[in-house]
């Protein structure tokens, strides 16, 4: 057991007391924990987890890769910019109704957004 | 294959079955063997709370079983699930607000120490390391732990907690100051 600080022989109480701690610590015994556990686990099928999370990865990057492809033969960057700017209102007029809207929409985000995080879905 | 056999297999081994084969007796296994260790863990961190600890082991395993086809054979199986157990932790203590004790907030716990039965010793000792490390926030006190009993490197902290070295090196020189203080405390 090690208890002198690093570098120094001084006697260290606090590494004493962790030592002490560690030589002793107990195996605690399973009783019930794993089987409970193993009741408790969701009916996930780990195989299909598996093979879906690799799917879905491969779709992924088929489908980047052909939205590039269409994208360098059929929009030039001219016709690009003037699409995005043809797409920009005018002007914008915020009624009562278009302001609720969208602290609504924001207000809903901010839940769902909360929701993914704290369930883990993200 | 029966329950036996997996005893004689390693953890990659295990791991490769339970995704491959979808087969729940190989991460029981898995289980079996991490459990203890997680347990006593999850108590240090949550002030010996034995009950606590144990729900939040439960969460860990159910979790790391979830996420089991993302473990990446490269990082030793109990840093994967540590790092799970932290996170679990960590949940809890915002959805709780499991608040850092001070030492003043617990003027009795020098005599409930003094207290407790002669025969249980050992018992004591762990209790009072808890009891010691929850006047830390709980990062810190995960640092510490990791560093003072588990005896992780401080790179290994890091990445199991996923945060700097350098916060890491700072929760270690601030904790062991605050520890200190706490323990001359208790011996006055």
């Amino acid at each position: 057991m090690n208890t002198k600080t690093p570098h120094t022989d001084e006697f260290d109480p606090l590494a004493s007391l962790f030592a002490a701690a560690r030589d002793s610590q107990p195996n605690l015994m399973d009783d019930n924990f794993t089987k409970v556990l193993m009741n408790s686990l969701p009916s996930i099928n780990l195989v299909a987890t598996k093979a879906s999370a690799k799917k879905g990865l491969s779709f992924d990057l088929i489908g980047a890769i052909m939205g590039i492809v269409l994208a360098y033969f059929f929009i030039t960057r001219d016709s690009g910019v003037e699409s995005l700017s043809f797409a920009m209102p005018e002007s914008i007029v915020l009624s009562p109704l278009l302001a609720i809207a969208a602290v609504g929409a924001v207000a809903i985000s901010g839940v769902v957004a909360w929701w993914a995080v704290e369930d883990n879905s993200l | 294959m029966k329950r036996q056999d997996f005893t004689q297999l390693d953890e990659a081994q295990l791991v490769e079955l339970a995704v491959s084969k979808n087969d729940q007796l190989a991460f029981a296994e898995l289980v079996n063997r991490h459990q203890s260790n997680l347990r006593y863990s999850l108590r240090q961190l949550t002030d010996w709370n034995e009950s606590l600890a144990d729900d939040l082991a439960q969460d860990t395993f159910i979790q790391a079983f979830k996420e089991l086809a993302k473990f990446r054979q490269q990082a030793k199986f109990s840093s994967w699930l540590y790092r799970i157990g932290y996170n679990v932790f960590l949940q809890h203590v915002r959805k709780k607000a499991l608040d850092t004790q001070s030492l003043d907030e617990q003027p009795l716990l020098g005599n409930q120490l003094e207290q407790a039965p002669e025969h249980d010793e050992e018992s004591e000792v762990h209790q009072k390391v808890a009891k010691l490390l929850a006047t830390l926030d709980p990062e810190r006190r995960s640092v510490l732990h990791l560093f003072l009993h588990r005896q992780n490197t401080q790179q290994e902290i890091a990445d199991i907690m996923g945060i700097p070295l350098g916060t890491v090196k700072t929760h270690i020189n601030r904790g062991r100051v605050v520890l200190q203080d706490g323990l001359q405390a208790w011996r006055d």
